[in-house]
């Protein structure tokens, strides 16, 4: 845990308390107050991710720490999103997502830019990635829904089944194309467009989760609404272990996908 | 819903939850266990029930074939799975047994520049547990898994660096522990930070360090008139001087010869030929630097010799004159924008004694280096730790390495066919394989290692991903648009 004396740790610092300051008066209601400091959070958060781009020399989306980063650009628009097109809520959670996601990139991860090694050098570095971190913020959006259906009682409830309901089908493509596309440039970069390493298996079982949502509600519809968001948490948490777990998992063994630490 | 659709859909559920477990348990095992653990028997079974599912489901909800989007994600599974089982492992071996076809799934070939190569090999399976696949780093045996029906051919191999010059290089001291039988005990290697001005303590040693001097762009500078030389001694004691270019030459008394200087080598290396072993100028590769040396008897007989510069004594025969390849010392160093390599001058202090060097390193060089045993000699007398000739280094920062290519040929009967330059990330793609730039020599760059892989099966998977992903966009995008444009 270390603090970083540097503009993009000012950026980033700055971005997280104003997600902090957001959330509390999306809580409590203060919604234009609440609004004008979400959007300063993401002005500032996308102030350091350019910053970032320029300093390193690439895309910031090669490590965590990058990865994090966007990450916490991405929830603003996506709350814009949600808002205008879903007909979909929940501001507080999203901000809190946004203050989530910024923690490691200010307090945990190195900001040290490493040049790229030769097997991220390739076209489908950047859609892979950017499809699977668009992927991550909309299922963390429906996650928070999720924990709505589980806090509340009778109509809230349903209609935060419905809300979870429609943000996940949203983010279900995008999860599905992040890991084709990881399937497509494996088969260039390493041989294979499927390595059974941890990395690509969690990712396997995070899409199979969200499968197993789609049809548990095709099947039932809205009679276990709290079935149904329990599963969409676990696939929240799937995710969470899918972008931890090489960082855990050099205590049970490698993969190829170990570079992005 | 009719009894068996809802059964057949709790069974499909089943199934994924199944799978996704399993996919959990195999990120626990690794991806060498893992693979193993979903091409075994029960997992075979798995796959088979879960594409009869998928095809029965037609039939069963006659709705999906109605509507596109769904019927192109299932479908698209299907394939995924029929693809990815006809590209298997176990398929290949079954048609090799069943139908006598040549193809193997896949193998590694390993390639020395300017050679070719039609074998596949693989690493034998080891008693204590799953083969490590990438040739090289580990004691592995490996075997024979194919000859392939034309030849791939290393015309050429490049690693590319990424350059940064100007980075501050690293100050260290190696102080290596023997053990009483002559035996290296430890290499006991420090980095010591280092500030233009400031003194500190060199580690392992009682004695200190200051850096007086650091220019990030400096070349070596020389007396009047010095240039590399060899040195020749006779038998009478007295040294001629050669300048180091080639036909060069004097002619001694004792013992009568002359000698001549054939050829000056910047980095001198050798390599095995058909029938021994050939000099060859590897500059750029290496330091060694040598001159090939001539002596001609007076009976008209000729012998070769080679004085290198940092190997004096190698080669010398008894009745031999002394020979040396002798640099230049440089005296000091001066900035120039255009060299790659910076050149520092320290004073190192012990005791009462003191010396000034500079450490400068060559264009390609990953460091320079001074001796401090001159220190040690004197009193007060060396510590345990100093007794063994420490060594002060400015070191070249690490260098990342930003691609490596391999320049590929295809030959049939010898005739070129195909040729490709390959890189990470770019395969060739020839006769039912693809091959894939995976290692190569990191000693000295002179084979690259390629991973080749059976092609069989990947249209299915590249046909069933395109209906998989366009379908979900369909279903879960392109429908819920078209149904609030239609509202509107």
């Amino acid at each position: 845990m270390e603090l970083k004396y540097t503009l993009l740790g000012l950026f980033v610092y700055t971005a997280m308390a104003l997600y902090a300051v957001a959330a509390i008066l999306f809580a409590v209601r203060a919604r234009r107050a609440a609004w004008i400091m979400y959007a300063a959070g993401c002005a500032a958060a996308a102030a350091g991710w350019v910053w970032r781009w320029d300093d390193a020399g690439h895309v910031p989306l090669q490590n965590l720490f990058e990865v994090c980063l966007t990450l916490g650009v991405l929830v603003f628009p996506l709350t814009l999103f949600g808002r205008r097109f879903l007909d979909v809520g929940a501001e507080v959670g999203d901000a809190v997502i946004g203050l989530l996601v910024l923690f490691p990139v200010g307090f945990v991860f190195s900001g040290e830019p490493k040049p790229m090694m030769p097997a991220l050098q390739s076209v489908l570095f950047v859609p892979h990635v950017a499809a699977y971190m668009v992927a991550y913020v909309v299922m963390g959006k429906a996650g928070c829904l999720a924990l709505g259906v589980m806090v509340r009682q009778g109509d809230r409830r349903l209609r935060a089944e419905r809300d979870t309901h429609v943000v996940a089908r949203f983010g279900f493509p995008l999860l599905t194309l992040g890991l084709v596309l990881g399937a497509v440039w494996g088969k260039l970069a390493w041989s294979d467009y499927w390595n059974w390493d941890p990395k690509e298996l969690w990712s396997l079982a995070s899409w199979l989760v969200f499968l197993g949502y789609l049809h548990f509600r095709y099947l039932n519809g809205r009679r276990y609404p709290r079935a149904n968001a329990l599963l969409v948490l676990l696939g929240l948490l799937a995710i969470v272990l899918t972008l931890l777990w090489v960082n855990f998992g050099r205590l049970f063994s490698g993969g190829l996908h170990s570079y992005a630490t | 819903m009719p009894r068996i659709r809802t059964i057949v859909m709790w069974v499909v559920l089943a199934m994924i939850a199944l799978l996704a477990a399993l996919s959990v348990v195999g990120a626990c095992l690794g991806a060498e266990r893992a693979r193993a653990m979903f091409s075994s028997a029960p997992l075979i079974v798995y796959w088979i029930v879960l594409a009869l599912l998928l095809a029965a489901g037609f039939i069963l909800y006659p709705r999906l074939l109605k509507r596109p989007a769904g019927m192109a994600m299932h479908l698209g599974a299907l394939l995924i799975l029929a693809g990815g089982m006809w590209g298997s492992d176990l398929a290949h071996t079954l048609r090799r047994r069943v139908l006598g076809t040549e193809k193997v799934s896949r193998g590694f070939m390993v390639i020395p520049e300017g050679r070719r190569e039609r074998r596949l090999y693989r690493p034998v399976a080891r008693e204590d547990g799953p083969a490590d696949e990438t040739p090289g780093d580990t004691q592995e045996t490996y075997e024979v898994v194919a000859e392939l029906p034309f030849e791939v051919a290393l015309r050429d191999f490049r690693l590319q660096y990424y350059e940064t010059p100007g980075r501050r290089w690293h100050l260290a001291v190696e102080a290596p522990l023997y053990g009483s039988d002559g035996r290296l005990l430890d290499r006991r290697q420090a980095e010591i930070p280092w500030e233009v001005g400031r003194t500190v303590p060199v580690p392992f040693t009682r004695a200190r360090v200051t850096v007086l001097e650091y220019l990030p762009r400096a070349k070596p500078t020389y007396a009047e008139d010095a240039e590399p030389a060899v040195e020749i001694e006779d038998a009478a004691g007295r040294i001629h001087r050669l300048p180091a270019r080639r036909g060069a030459e004097v002619t001694l008394e004792a013992p009568p010869m002359t000698v001549h200087i054939r050829r000056v080598y910047a980095c001198l290396k050798v390599r095995r030929t058909g029938d021994g072993l050939e000099p060859y100028e590897a500059e750029g590769e290496g330091i060694n630097p040598a001159v090939e040396l001539e002596f001609v008897h007076p009976d008209g007989s000729r012998e070769r010799r080679f004085a290198m510069a940092l190997i004096p004594q190698h080669g010398r025969r008894p009745g031999d004159p002394a020979y040396r390849y002798v640099f230049p010392r440089p005296i000091g160093a001066e900035a120039d924008p255009d060299s790659p390599v910076p050149a520092m001058r320290v004073r190192v202090v012990r005791g009462g004694r003191w010396m000034t060097r500079w450490l400068l390193p060559g264009r390609d060089d990953p460091y320079a280096s001074i001796d401090l045993s001159p220190l040690l000699a004197e009193p007060p007398a060396p510590s345990e730790d100093e007794r063994l000739a420490p060594e002060l280094f400015l070191v070249r920062p690490t260098r990342h390495i930003r691609d490596y290519y391999s320049d590929l040929a295809v030959l049939e009967d010898g005739r070129t066919v195909a040729e490709k330059t390959i890189e990470v990330n770019h395969p060739l793609h020839w006769g039912g394989y693809h091959f894939y730039q995976s290692g190569y020599d990191k000693e000295a760059g002179r084979y690259t290692v390629l991973q080749v892989v059976s092609d069989s099966g990947l249209r299915l998977v590249w046909v069933g991903m395109v209906l998989l992903v366009g379908g979900a966009f369909w279903r879960f995008w392109g429908e819920a648009i078209v149904a609030k444009v239609e509202k509107n």
